[in-house]
């Protein structure tokens, strides 16, 4: 079973020259990623094919989470394809903090497309990488609770659970 | 390596168990009243059911024996943080992106 991609798009209103150099350096990165705390946003980037960039991003309770990328693929405001996981501070790769069957590694697709008039849609896909069947199943349950409606749906049992 | 969460999110990843979850959060059900809407064998309704008792998500009554299934809030709860994370690592990057990125043009139209 290949699990279904999960996708998460926005348009946004500036050109995509500017939503590319926003997006991919961690200058701005540290920015917008954390807004509170830009200083604390820690970067290591190798922005070329077979790459990496080791980040870490404080979480609002101060403690940083670590992530790390490998770059396979990246057409300037076009694409880029990369490999995404958890980390520690030093760039091992690490479970999710939160759900440890959680796939290892993600590939990650961002589309950049130029919608004219200064408007660019960013659309980011995700898909679990060399995973296992059990990984394959946390990402899939997921991907559920979030898309195809079931999110909607989802509101129901919180009513339900609301009204206990 | 079988935390609780990820017993929850297997749960979810079939599409029955979901629909089932939902008809639970209507109210009580026995184990034919949650299999009619499917064109499923006994034995893959049960199996269904089983997997989603393991995993905490619903409880079986005691009562007769039909054995009612009924919703279990707290594993739902837990799964919603996890929903809760999830969104904020991808949706509020994207806000963030989209604030960023309107200051910064303000800020060049000031100029």
């Amino acid at each position: 079973m290949t699990p279904a991609p999960l996708t998460v798009s926005r348009v946004f209103k500036a050109p995509i020259a500017l939503v590319w150099a926003v997006h991919t350096d961690p200058k701005h990165q540290a920015k917008w990623l954390s807004p509170d705390n830009p200083e604390g946003y820690l970067s290591k980037l190798d922005f070329r094919v077979g790459g990496t960039h080791h980040y870490g991003a404080p979480g609002p309770d101060g403690a940083i989470m670590y992530g790390t990328q490998t770059f396979r693929e990246i057409v300037p405001m076009k694409k880029v394809v990369l490999v995404q996981s958890f980390a520690d501070k030093d760039g091992n790769i690490a479970p999710h903090p939160m759900a440890p069957t959680w796939p290892r590694e993600i590939l990650s697709t961002t589309d950049y497309e130029d919608l004219g008039n200064g408007t660019t849609r960013m659309a980011v896909t995700w898909v679990p990488f060399n995973a296992t069947t059990v990984e394959e199943a946390t990402f899939e349950g997921a991907r559920a609770g979030m898309q195809g409606g079931w999110d909607h749906q989802f509101g129901q049992i919180e009513a339900y659970l609301a009204g206990l | 390596m079988t935390d609780q969460l990820s017993l929850t999110l297997a749960a979810l990843a079939d599409p029955t168990r979901r629909a089932m979850l939902l008809r639970l959060a209507a109210g009580t059900a026995t184990v034919n009243e949650l299999g009619a809407p499917f064109t499923l064998s006994q034995p893959a309704i049960s199996k269904h059911i089983k997997v989603l008792e393991r995993a905490g998500l619903i409880s079986r009554g005691r009562l007769a024996q039909t054995r009612p299934c009924r919703l279990e809030p707290g594993k739902l709860l837990e799964l919603n943080d996890f929903m809760d994370h999830f969104r904020v690592v991808t949706e509020q990057q994207m806000d963030q992106l989209e604030t960023y990125l309107s200051e910064l043009q303000a800020k060049g139209t000031e100029k």
